[in-house]
This record gives C-alpha cells, structure tokens and sequence, in this order.
C-alpha cells in the first residue's frame, strides 16, 4: 500500500513538477481552458467533444511540441474539453429542445417541458449537478478498475491472448455499433490494412506506398484521423443542409428561467444519479458501446422504477438525472479498456490516445500498472515506473478537471443560452478549413492535408454505405499494436500455423468473437 | 460530431444491391492485393528467414492474414444478400448516389481550387509588387519568411474556401458571410503565424 501510496504521490506532484524542477501551472491552465472550451463547444448544437478535441490536438501539440514535457498540458486540455463538452451539451437540449451533443438528445424529453414550465434555472442545475456526480462516479471507478484489471491481464495474458483479445474488442465494436456487423468488421481490418502504409518490421524496406517515397514514413495519424472522423462528418452535414434547403429559423427565446436548485432537492437526486452513474458507468466500461446507449438504458429504468412514470417526457427532473447521470459517467469509464488495455472505445477515447501516440514516450496498456519498487541509486537515478507516475498524473488532471466542472462549468452553463444562435450553415464551413489547416501545420505539410482529404472521402464512403466508422479507426489505430503482437505470438510458437489457438484462453476469446459476429448478424436479418 | 455516426434505426434501406456490389468489390480488393500488389510493393514475403536462420514472419505476414480474414466476411455479405434478395441481407444497406457524386466532386474542387490559389497568391503578389516597383526580390520563395507575403496566400485561399462551402450550405452567399470567412482565416493566421513560432501555414512547409 505504501507503494501505491507513493506513486500516487509522484503522480499528483509531477502535475504541477516542471522539467527544472519548479513550480509549474500550464497542465492547470490547460485544464481550465480544456474545460471551458469543452462547455462552449457542448452547449454549440452541432459540435461535440471529440469533434473539438480534433480539433485541438494538432493546435497543442504545435503550441507544446513533442517532448514529453508536452503530455501534460495536451492531455491536460483533452480531457478538460471531454469532460467540459457532457456537460455543456444540455443547455440548449433544456432551453431550446436542441441538444448540444447528441448524448443529450433524451435530455430534451423531461429538461425543455421542465423550461418551459417555468424552472429552466433548476432543470440546467439538475443537468450540471447530475453529469458531474456521474463524471466524479465514473472517474473514480476509473481509478480503482484501470489498475486492477491491468496486472490481472499482465499476468495472465501472454502474446496469443492479447492479440484474441484486440480480435475480440474490435468484433464486439463491429458487432456493437451501427446496424451492419460484417461490414464493420471489414471496415475494422480495412482500417488497420491502411495504417500499415509505409511501415516495416522487417527492415526489407517500407510496404505498400505503391513506390511514392512521401509515404514511406506511414500515413500521418493525426490527420487521418481527423479526415476520417470529422471531415467525412462536415461533409455530410454540409451536404444533407444543402439538400434540405433549410434556412436557419431564429431559436425562440429563452424561457423563463425561475427558482435555483436547492440542497434538499439535490439530496433526493442521489440515489437516482447512483442509479444512472452505475449504468453509464458499466457501458461505458465496454469497447464502442456510446453515450446514447447508456442513457437510454438509464432513462428507461429510472421510468420503470419510477411511481409516477406518466410524468416521464413532461418535465420530470428524475428524467433529467438518469439521462445526464449515465451519459457523462461512460466519458469517465471509456477510459477503463484504454487506460489497462490500450484499446480506445469510442472517440473521445481515440483522440486521448492519438496525442500519446503524438508526443513523447508515454504508451498505454498493462504495461502502464506495473508497480516497481521505488529505489534511488546513489549517483545515478531513482528507478521507478514513469508510466505509471503519469498515469496517476492523469489521473490527478481528471480531478482537476471535475473540479473546474464543478465550480465554474455550473455558473458557466447558466450563461450559454445564446450559443444555440450561432448558424450551423457558417460554422460547419469555419470547421472544415479550421480542419485543414490544423492537418496541414500538424503533419508538416500538404503530405498532411491531402491525407485528411483522402480519409474524408473515405469516412464519407463509409458513413454512406452504412459501415460503422469506429472499427475503421480503431482498427488503424491498434493495427501496428496487433500485428507485433501476433508476430511475436507466431514467432514464439516456433512457427505453428494454429498459434492463436492454442491457448484455451485466446481459444476462448476467439470463440466469443465468432459468436458475437453471428449473434449480430442473425439479429439483424431478423430485424 | 456523433458518438455513433451510423444510426440504422433512422436509415431507410434505400441502397438496393449496394452491399452485394461491396462485398463482391471487398473480394476483387483482396484477389487484386494478394495477386498483384503485395508481390510487388512488399519487401519480404508470408515467412521469411532471418539472421539466425530461424523462419519468423516477413513483413507480408500480416496484411496477407487481414485481407484473408476479409475473404470470409464478404463471402458471408454476398451469400447474406443473394440470399435475402435486394436490402434484405440484415446488415443496414447504404447507398451512394449520382448526386452524392456530385457533391464529393464538387467538394473535392472547391478545396483543389482553394489550394491552387493558396500557392500562386504569393508569387502573384512578389509579382505585383516588383511590377509596381515597392519590393525587387527573386521569387516568392526569397519572402516566403515575411509578412504579409507569407501568409498572403493562406488568406486568399483560407476566405475563398469558406466562403465556397458557406455558398454550398446555404444556397447563397453574404457580404457578412464572406466576413466570416476572413476572420477566421485572419485568426488563425494570428494563432499558428503570430503566436506559434515552430509552424508552417499553407504552402510555405512545401515550398
């Protein structure tokens, strides 16, 4: 325990630890900024956290370099702009009946009646006080699950397991998300064909660039990222408001905003919030299951177990609590498989591990919770586990963060009415070229840009044909990851064509991989 | 930005034959990488064997095994399709159409065009100022460093591509709009050119 006790430690002051050894605010700072920026951008209908965050990446890691110096500030303003975006989202959901970000839609059903009977201050305060009680749930389920399932993984799975068990989260995602399983598990390997452009292991020279040496260092991540996730995303919407021909009609008014929340109300919220939190918390938990899902979940349990369910959808505030309670408890929980595992479930998720990948040396996975010995050497160093200093650095920035949503983010949100007006039809432009200059300065130039073109033609593809665009990411992104490890699993096997079957446990992983793939599909034939 | 950007529940099953012609395209990807591309764009083949004399993977090992796995699930999304006859395969069908074509290829020449312009503004400009006798430099590429010849051509090109999307989205396109679009580009130019030291703007990284 000491131990634990001492690396927690490490962690909280290397937050605040310059490379000098002074005093140092800017990973503070960042936070700040991340969560205002996170509440704006959530409280704007039409942007959303991840969509901010890809934005943002390439700008920090302009702004704060490569180094490892840099992971703090850049992580530091990522997680403040995901966890400020789930709370911002329900102001206009609750104001104007627009949700924010689109895990705030069943928000609109109990927090607009609620405004429009006069108690819009006291349905935002639920919402705030609900999603960061959910966030806080979450975080710290996060803190204690992260580490526990990383050295039980560490321990019992070698090279074959981990690569079924890469095999299983991508499946379950394809299986999970969207309504065509088989299609998304061949955008997921077609995602990680596509990260293997211009990459060798074997040192016989760079695969697949069809002879143009640009692509000899890989394709550009951050880029292709952005191309496939947000630009595909504008592109579409910039299309279907131009087919609708749809004017911008002037949001109504803001209504009356009446009585604050008070404490004994707060109080009777608690186990309802517990409630949602558990949900969202636990869906979370899981590779590619999103918000929507867990606030669906939530609602409809809070109206079963309700004893009035016929208020449900006419300003009942336990509406609001279940939606906003599990929908920012999965932001917190999403963490859990990247964190232990290295494997991102859903976007915000990716963007947190694209600026790992980015700066310095820091790598998620099992590796990150080993808990070495700390012991100094006279005249040379102290050994201990970095990693694990900085992951309970994150850890620390994630505290600040809830912190600053509970503080600040819930005088903020009383404020932010007037974002709904901003014109969708001028912003999605602004975005895009934002996007492409963000690729162009990030990846050094026009390799970078016509790289987040081409992902976006891709993305666009996909989104069109109704192929999950998660798997595809996921897939490029855990690609290189797989492919050593399945090598290696090879390798160890001293060439056994059956190496990924030969452990019960891969065997097993593999097997509920299969089913899950044709559970999907039958389900989905008979829906 | 969704969480799940493909919500089927809403998408209407309007793509008719368009997961059969995916799966059968998925299986020509695969006969085409397996037959063609990889013999000859990858170094080192399936296995290879290394210094020690032990066969360990080559770098073909891995994309061949991918694109294996991918024979099986587009066999599976042919039969399923052929099967259950037009968009009734199970999985959600999409559907790209001729005027979604359309908006890719227009889309695809607003930024081609907005990137031209980024590269030939500041050359135009070196130009016009030489011609009127205010700068007596060689090319752009000698400016390429100063304001405002440096971010002339970002400013140009950043405005004209807003302004291009903005007229795509509503049909029209506003002095105001066009404001907007200056603004911004006026902005970030202030953020990645006067604030940032170590950063490049469109197209002086490829000069």
């Amino acid at each position: 325990m000491d131990l634990v006790l001492q690396y927690i430690g490490l962690g909280v002051t290397s937050v605040f630890t310059g490379a000098e050894g002074g005093l140092w605010l800017m990973p503070l700072a960042m936070v700040v900024v991340g969560v205002l920026v996170g509440i704006l951008v959530g409280a704007t209908p039409g942007l959303s956290g991840p969509f901010a965050m890809a934005i943002a990446l390439p700008v920090l890691v302009s702004v704060f370099g490569y180094s490892n110096e840099a992971l703090y500030p850049v992580l530091g303003c990522l997680v403040g702009i995901m966890k400020g975006a789930t709370v911002g989202g329900a102001v206009p959901a609750i104001l104007f009946n627009t949700p924010g970000t689109p895990d705030a839609f069943l928000t609109t059903l109990d927090g607009n009646p609620m405004a429009r009977k006069g108690l819009g201050r006291k349905a935002i305060q639920t919402a705030h006080f609900s999603s960061v009680m959910g966030d806080n749930y979450s975080d710290i389920v996060l803190f204690v699950a992260a580490p526990i399932i990383a050295v039980t993984v560490e321990r019992v799975l070698g090279l074959p397991e981990k690569s079924a068990l890469i095999i299983l989260s991508l499946c379950f995602m394809a299986a999970v998300v969207g309504g065509a399983p088989l299609k998304g598990l061949i955008g997921g390997l077609l995602g990680m064909f596509v990260s293997l452009v211009g990459s060798t292991l074997s040192g016989n020279g760079p695969r697949l660039t069809f002879g143009i040496p640009e692509l000899g260092g890989g394709l550009p991540l951050t880029s292709c990222v952005l191309g496939v996730l947000v630009l595909s995303e504008v592109l579409i919407s910039i299309e279907d408001m131009r087919n609708e021909r749809r004017r911008q009609t002037t949001p109504p008014e803001a209504p009356e905003m009446g009585p604050r929340l008070t404490w004994g109300e707060r109080g009777r919220m608690l186990p309802g919030i517990l409630r949602g939190a558990t949900i969202g918390t636990l869906i979370g938990a899981l590779p590619g299951i999103g918000t929507t899902t867990a606030a669906t979940l939530s609602y409809d349990t809070a109206k079963r177990r309700s004893k009035e369910p016929e208020t449900f959808g006419k300003g009942n505030p336990q509406g609001v609590v279940a939606t906003e309670s599990a929908n920012s408890a999965v932001s917190g929980a999403n963490l859990i498989p990247v964190m232990s595992l290295g494997i991102p479930g859903n976007f915000a998720a990716v963007f947190i591990i694209l600026a790992v990948e980015t700066i310095g040396d820091f790598a998620f996975g099992p590796q990150v919770f080993r808990f070495t010995p700390i012991r100094e050497i006279e005249g040379f160093d102290t050994i201990l586990n970095k990693d694990l200093v900085m992951a309970f650095g994150l850890f620390t920035m994630m505290v600040m963060a809830n912190a600053v949503n509970w503080t600040v983010g819930g005088v903020l949100m009383g404020l932010l009415g007037y974002l709904v007006r901003i014109p969708k039809d001028v912003m999605l432009p602004v975005i895009l070229t934002v996007s492409l200059t963000a690729a162009y300065v990030q990846d050094g130039g026009y390799l970078g840009l016509l790289s987040a073109c081409g992902f976006a033609v891709i993305g666009y593809g996909l989104r069109r044909l109704e192929i999950s665009i998660l798997p595809f990411v996921i897939g490029f992104l855990l690609a290189p990851t797989l492919e050593g490890l399945v090598r290696g699993a090879y390798t160890a096997s001293g060439g056994d064509a059956l190496f990924l079957l030969k452990s019960p446990i891969a065997l097993v992983m593999l097997a509920l991989s299969v089913f899950l793939l044709v559970r999907m599909v039958r389900q989905a034939r008979r829906a | 930005m969704s969480e799940r950007p493909v919500e089927t529940d809403a998408a209407p099953q309007r793509g008719g034959r368009w997961n059969l012609w995916l799966g059968l395209g998925t299986l020509v990807f695969a006969a085409v990488c397996l037959l063609i591309w990889f013999p000859r764009d990858i170094g080192s083949g399936f296995l290879q064997t290394n210094l020690t004399g032990r066969l360990v993977p080559g770098d073909a090992f891995f994309p061949i095994l991918l694109v294996g796995l991918m024979v099986p699930l587009a066999l599976l999304l042919v039969f399923s399709q052929l099967r259950g006859g037009t968009a009734r395969g199970g999985e959600a069908v999409g559907d790209i159409s001729g005027a979604n074509l359309l908006f890719l290829l227009r889309a695809i020449l607003f930024v081609t065009i907005s990137l031209l312009v980024m590269n030939w503004t500041g050359p135009a400009l070196v130009w016009l100022t030489n011609t009127l006798g205010l700068t007596e430099v060689s090319g752009y590429r000698a400016v390429s460093g100063t304001f405002p010849f440096r971010a002339s051509g970002f400013f140009v090109g950043g405005t004209l591509l807003t302004s291009g999307f903005i007229h795509t989205t509503r049909h029209s396109l506003r002095p105001r709009d066009v404001l907007v679009a200056a603004l911004t580009t006026a902005f970030l130019i202030l953020i990645f050119d006067g604030l940032l030291d170590n950063v490049q703007l469109p197209p002086n990284a490829d000069l």
